[in-house]
């Protein structure tokens, strides 16, 4: 027995030492972001970033797909809008036109909507009035509800959409108050005085007088509102929190769901839509959908290699090093992957810690920061730096052409001796202790390595990793609570902008007290032009980036989502926390 | 010491390994070819997930760093967190069962209803509770721990204190004007030590396992303070397809700890129970067989 154990446990211990020898010599480190070109699709340049159109062969009916979902909100109501994506069984007045499907007119690697950019879903025609200040909509008359408790399959008429609006802003149909706090709907549909309706297909929205103007036009119409009934009030909470309730006009149907995990999606086979590209052809193509939480980034990276996943998308779902795997993994062929710039992860500078409060301080902080090497080394980039402020650097709002080098080098150069010099001229020549918080979803080697940086000025930076993104944010938007969290700027809107960093905006993370950026939000606001609007956004922009209220750990980087090439019919168009994703889903098909 | 390394070798090989560790961990800022700085590890992200070199003997991270001083490094933690818990958590079951013995009555009969309900909420639930209260960090990691695991194992404290509370001698120190806390501390504790001892030393090995998977749960220390079971679960998973042994070195030291402390722990189990001093148990087979053959002689004459 002896020997045989004798034996067993040398066999074993040759066995480890052979998978030891084996391992190592195969990495890649530090390769540049390559494209997945050989999929024998087109691939355009925008930007720097790349867009590739998929559509190979003809559009096919069938198949099943299963994509990543970063959390459910666990609420079915209509008032839960535009970052709740997942929502397919909605749908409203306009969506993006997919018949853009052209990267030089609509930038297809950006979420930045402008009206211009935006075809009518529910809306048919709709018309502008500036004399009488009403916006006039007439409805498809083909619409009907999915064939789903509470609207069991009835045609959908104006009295539908004047309820949606009218709950979101407390101005009629019973409601005297806001629906909802959760999302701010009277921030975003700031124009609206009231909604009427003219027989059964057409809605006249009737605009504030402040707000007559053609900005206002363009933040209606581009608000993602989703349109239900009536019978959705007559509901029990208990039925309101019931998934079996969750029902609209939208091209799929929620069939299963299970809490904090996935939802399933089966065709509604009563869909009025036709694709553009194909207008013979009835949406949606696919049968079924699966959206699938996966909190671990190593776990999508195995999953979407073993074919589990089919779709990565909704930003930094995988670090620089597993996307690197997973070009390695792979056959360029089995997927398209989709690059386009996004912020460079940060941490919000929150006003409420005294050093952070003084700009130097933060100034040192940024130069202590080697953003070169984050971007060459760590990514893998070989762009040129970019920084964002507060606009992402596709939008028409961003300043960053105008940024002079003064302040372009305060975001990109290495100088640790300089901020160790700030520090101490800030009263800190001993650094201090910077409390961080950042979610699970975040890239936790990017925070470890800025940690290094800030200790070698003597900054200490403990990093907390909540568990969730709302654990996240209820730690870092207490002005009690002494971390700063996650931050990464680059909004692509004006609602999104003034959600996050207007005085008191229930996303705010930096919580500052300055008065006259206040005042910069609200001029863009109620801008009656949008040339003013995009020449006051710029101004924002700049001033926002001068104060340098997001350590930014970075430049821009080159973010990227990742497709399975059994998936067809797709532009390259973001999808990340997108209005757009029900429309999306409804154009692709599955090629097996 | 002596029975140790004379009659149980591999208890005392586990011995010699858990003090290799400690060593190591003391001495990380001596021993690691890339000390820490400024109390971070050194990062080259020019040099990331790089094999094993002269430079670098068992290759870099992602970040650069080097996997052998972040191993040693690590080995502080792990060392410091095994070992405080392992303390810890031996107090609380002997606060909890040498008082629920030694007092008995209602006392006992409520304080152990407490520690009924508490085991029957499974532990890994009770952990995850904890440290979304307490929140991230060493200091939490090591509380969370050892407050379960001390309340879980005042049990067998428990058993041995009354076997102990019930002898003669305890008894008879009541005629010298001994109260409850003086008998506990004078007689009881002392006369339990060696179940103390035994669930001290094969406690260990557990508490690195389970911090390794509080580290995959997202429980478990700063991104930056090196750790095993850290390794293990953020670098070596996202890098498992480009860097293996991210998640095999570390992987390998957890099991040689696990293992020490096992054989240490079965060690001094064998040796300081009675029931198995100089009966036939604690002999060996060619002992076994002399003591055989000499009967055998003894029959014959």
């Amino acid at each position: 027995m002896k020997k045989r154990s004798r034996l067993i446990t040398v066999l074993l211990v040759l066995t480890m030492l052979l998978s030891l020898a084996a391992c190592g010599g195969n990495t890649n480190s530090g390769s540049d972001t390559t494209n997945a070109g050989d999929s024998g699709a087109d691939t355009t340049t925008t930007d720097g970033a790349k867009t590739t159109d998929t559509t190979t062969g003809e559009p096919q009916y069938g198949g099943s797909i299963t994509a990543y979902y970063q959390e459910f909100a666990n609420n079915f109501g209509p008032e839960v809008g535009d970052n709740r994506s997942y929502a397919f069984w909605f749908e409203s007045l306009w969506a993006i036109d997919w018949g853009l499907n052209d990267s030089e007119t609509f930038a297809f690697d950006t979420e930045y909507i402008a009206a211009e950019y935006m075809a009518g879903q529910i809306a048919d025609t709709w018309e502008y009035d500036a004399d009488a200040g009403t916006l006039t909509v007439a409805l498809l008359e083909d619409v009907t509800f999915q064939d789903k408790e509470p609207y069991n399959g009835r045609g959908l008429v104006a009295e539908d959409v004047k309820w949606s609006y009218d709950r979101l802003l407390g101005i009629g149909s019973g409601w005297d108050t806001p629906v909802s706090a959760e999302t701010d709907w009277p921030s975003v549909l700031y124009m609206i005085e009231s909604v009427e309706i003219d027989g059964d297909y057409t809605v006249i929205f009737n605009l504030k007088a402040d707000y007559n103007t053609e900005t206002a036009i363009n933040d209606l119409i581009i608000a993602n509102v989703n349109i239900a009934g009536s019978e959705w009030d007559a509901l029990t909470d208990e039925q309101q929190s019931d998934w079996k309730y969750a029902a609209g006009t939208g091209p799929y149907i929620l069939d299963d769901y299970i809490l904090d995990n996935s939802m399933h999606f089966v065709k509604n086979e009563n869909y009025y839509d036709y694709d553009e590209r194909y207008p013979e052809n009835k949406l949606p193509y696919i049968d079924e959908i699966t959206l699938q939480v996966v909190t671990e980034s190593a776990n999508r990276l195995t999953q979407f290699i073993s074919g589990e996943l089919d779709w990565l998308a909704w930003q930094s779902v995988l670090s620089a090093s597993e996307m690197e795997q997973l070009r390695n993994s792979m056959s360029a062929d089995a997927f398209t992957e989709y690059n386009y710039y996004s912020a460079a992860s940060g941490i919000a500078m929150k006003q409420t810690l005294e050093p952070l409060q003084d700009i130097n301080v933060r100034k040192a902080l940024q130069m202590a920061i080697n953003s070169e090497e984050i971007h060459r080394e760590y990514m893998g980039l070989d762009t040129d730096m970019v920084f964002m402020g507060m606009f992402d650097v596709s939008t028409s709002y961003s300043a960053v052409d105008e940024w002079s080098d003064e302040l372009y080098d305060s975001y990109a150069v290495y100088d640790p001796e300089g901020a160790k010099t700030l520090l101490e001229e800030a009263g800190y020549p001993d650094g201090f202790t910077l409390e961080v918080v950042i979610f699970g979803g975040l890239d936790a080697d990017l925070y470890a390595l800025a940690q290094t940086y800030l200790a070698e000025i003597g900054v200490t930076m403990n990093i907390t990793i909540a568990s969730s993104p709302p654990e996240m944010n209820q730690m870092g938007m207490d002005p009690d609570d002494p971390h700063a969290m996650f931050n990464n700027g680059g909004k692509f809107s004006l609602t999104r902008a003034l959600l996050s960093y207007a005085i008191g905006a229930t996303e705010n993370s930096i919580l500052h007290d300055d008065t006259k950026f206040d005042e910069m939000l609200t001029a863009m606001n109620t801008a009656s032009t949008m040339e003013e609007r995009i020449e006051l956004g710029k101004e924002a922009d700049l001033y926002f980036a001068e104060q340098h209220w997001i350590l930014s750990l970075g430049a821009v980087e080159s973010s990227t989502d990742f497709i399975s090439s059994r998936i067809q019919g797709f532009n390259g168009e973001r999808t990340v926390k997108n209005w757009n994703m029900r429309t999306v889903m409804a154009r692709v098909w599955v090629n097996e | 010491m002596k029975d140790l390394f004379k009659k149980k070798p591999m208890g005392a090989l586990g011995l010699i390994l858990l003090a290799l560790f400690v060593l190591v961990a003391i001495f990380a800022d001596v021993l690691a070819p890339y000390p820490m700085v400024n109390g971070n590890m050194t990062v080259d992200v020019i040099h990331k997930l790089e094999p094993g070199s002269a430079e670098h003997l068992l290759g870099t991270d992602s970040l650069g760093r080097d996997v052998l001083s972040y191993l040693i490094y690590g080995a502080r933690t792990s060392v410091i967190l095994g070992i405080c818990c392992t303390i810890l958590s031996t107090l609380i079951s002997i606060v909890i069962g040498v008082t629920s013995a030694s007092i008995g009555g209602k006392f006992d009969l409520i304080l152990q209803r407490f520690v009924d309900g508490w085991q029957c909420i499974p532990g890994m639930l009770i952990l995850i509770i904890l440290m979304n209260i307490m929140g991230n960090g060493l200091v939490q990691l090591i509380l969370a721990m050892a407050i379960p695991a001390g309340i879980g194992g005042s049990r067998m404290i428990r058993s041995s204190a009354i076997s102990v509370k019930d002898a003669g001698y305890v008894k008879m120190s009541g005629i010298l004007a001994g109260n409850v806390w003086w008998k506990m501390l004078k007689h009881i504790i002392p006369n339990i030590m060696p179940v103390i001892l035994m669930g001290l030393a094969g406690s260990l090995g557990g508490v690195i396992m389970m911090e390794a998977s509080m580290n995959f749960l997202g429980y478990g220390v700063d991104p930056g303070t090196p750790s095993w079971g850290y390794m293990i679960t953020n670098q070596g998973r996202s890098n498992m397809y480009v860097a293996p042994w991210l998640a095999l070195y570390p992987g390998i030291l957890i099991s040689i700890m696990v293992f020490a402390s096992a054989m240490f722990g079965d060690a001094v189990r064998d040796l300081m129970d009675p029931r198995l001093k100089g009966g036939i148990g604690s002999y060996n087979s060619k002992k076994i067989a002399k003591i055989a053959a000499r009967m055998g002689k003894k029959q014959t004459v």
